[in-house]
């Protein structure tokens, strides 16, 4: 990003590259809608394009990119112009996404226990659930999801042990399912 | 939960960079300066404009009122304008304690030059003053208040608000440093209710408006607009 706002027109490229497949993993596991995902993911890219007159020199590029794709679509969702995703949707279209795996029964067990995680994490309260998503399936640092959601550190690392511990209860049945079935310590990932 | 972009998003997407204006640094920065200039001009216009009026005022106190709220509204500007170090600008606790400590240091320094000076204490003034030197304080701030939401504008996708609030602060205070020159009252209730609570007022009056245009908003891509 600092090439790219210091004028380097081709490190745009680099820079869409390094963010815009975790954006898009992020932003679909928020709006669970493809299209949507991708409007945003454009969105929070052009954004970064318009204020690359703005960036702070040495400042992080990750946590602003997220900061501002978690804005757009919580406006969105406010302004209503997209239906939000129920938290129950087991049964709906996917809107054209792709499941990757070898076999069917993994495919199945697989899909299974991401339905699973996916329903209880959807149940969690909002700042948990954003704070664990950030952290665990988004591999922002602590200090980089707290910049995200404009909080703390600590806030941030409490709100995703209290997400960690409640999945951790509500999901002991998967894992000690799949520890009978495999007779090893496979869990819920 | 995963499904890659489409093969074609890259190019769609360079594509539209290519036709979305960004202004380079050096724009930006002279964009900048040109809205903070606009901005101090309006409040230093408006102190020229109504004069300097010492009244019964000693001049040692105008002095040091005016240089220790000086330093309060530079402080603040400078911790409160800028972002930081962080594209996502300073943290909410410590822009709410920024917003919060301002006035508070206004009364603070106010506080220690009437123990200096206590016969400036005393002096009283008509209670209509209060409120003319309240809303000139209140006209004086709106110069430095656009110029700072400007400079922020479409900057905060964390906590607009509270960024606002801290912005209308330090403007008022500036403008409170300005009115020193031309109000003549020097009395405790005065000073509070013409100078002081303006920052406070402005603070929270002008935070709602300032918010509209610090909080970074989702633009339509060109060829959507079009």
């Amino acid at each position: 990003m600092e090439r790219y706002a210091a004028g380097d027109d081709a490190a745009f490229g680099e820079l869409y590259d390094l963010l815009a497949p975790r954006l898009h993993g992020y932003l679909l596991r928020q709006t669970r809608d493809n299209a949507r995902a991708e409007d945003l993911v454009q969105q929070t890219l052009l954004q970064m394009h318009r204020a690359r007159g703005t960036f702070l020199k040495g400042a992080e590029v990750t946590p602003w990119a997220f900061a501002i794709a978690r804005r757009l679509m919580i406006d969105g969702f406010r302004r209503g112009k997209r239906e939000v995703l129920s938290t129950n949707d087991e049964g709906r279209d996917d809107g054209g996404m792709v499941d990757e795996g070898p076999s069917a029964d993994d495919l199945v067990q697989g899909h299974q226990v991401a339905v699973r995680i996916a329903f209880e994490l959807a149940k969690l309260p909002e700042n948990q659930r954003v704070a664990f998503e950030l952290i665990k399936q988004e591999d922002l640092s602590l200090a980089e999801a707290a910049e995200v959601l404009g909080t703390t550190v600590s806030a941030v690392k409490l709100r995703a042990h209290r997400a960690y511990e409640t999945l951790r209860r509500v999901l002991g049945d998967l894992v000690a399912k799949d520890r009978d079935d495999d007779g090893n310590e496979g869990g819920a990932r | 939960m995963s499904a890659p972009l489409p093969p074609d998003f890259k190019a769609r997407l360079l594509a539209e960079v290519k036709v979305t204006p960004a202004p380079p640094r050096a724009d930006v920065a002279r964009k900048r300066a040109l809205y903070i200039a606009c901005g101090f001009g309006w409040t230093a216009l408006m102190a020229l404009v109504l004069g300097l009026r010492l009244g019964s005022r000693p001049a040692p106190f105008v002095i040091a009122l005016t240089l220790s709220w000086a330093v309060i509204a530079t402080a603040g500007t400078t911790f409160l304008v800028p972002r930081g170090p962080s594209m996502l600008g300073r943290s909410r606790a410590s822009l709410v304690a920024a917003a919060v400590a301002t006035p508070l240091a206004l009364l603070a320094t106010l506080g220690a030059i009437y123990a200096a000076w206590p016969e400036a204490l005393d002096a009283t003034c008509a209670p209509r003053i209060h409120a003319i030197c309240f809303g000139t304080s209140v006209v004086m701030a709106l110069g430095p208040l656009a110029a700072f939401a400007l400079v922020r504008r479409d900057s905060d996708p964390v906590h607009p608000l509270v960024t606002a609030l801290a912005l209308a602060a330090s403007a008022s205070a500036w403008a409170s440093f300005a009115s020193v020159f031309h109000c003549p009252f020097s009395g405790l209730a005065h000073l509070l209710l013409g100078h002081v609570l303006p920052v406070v007022a402005l603070a929270l009056g002008g935070a709602w408006g300032v918010t509209q245009v610090v909080a970074l908003r989702a633009r339509a891509p060109r060829r959507e607009r079009e």
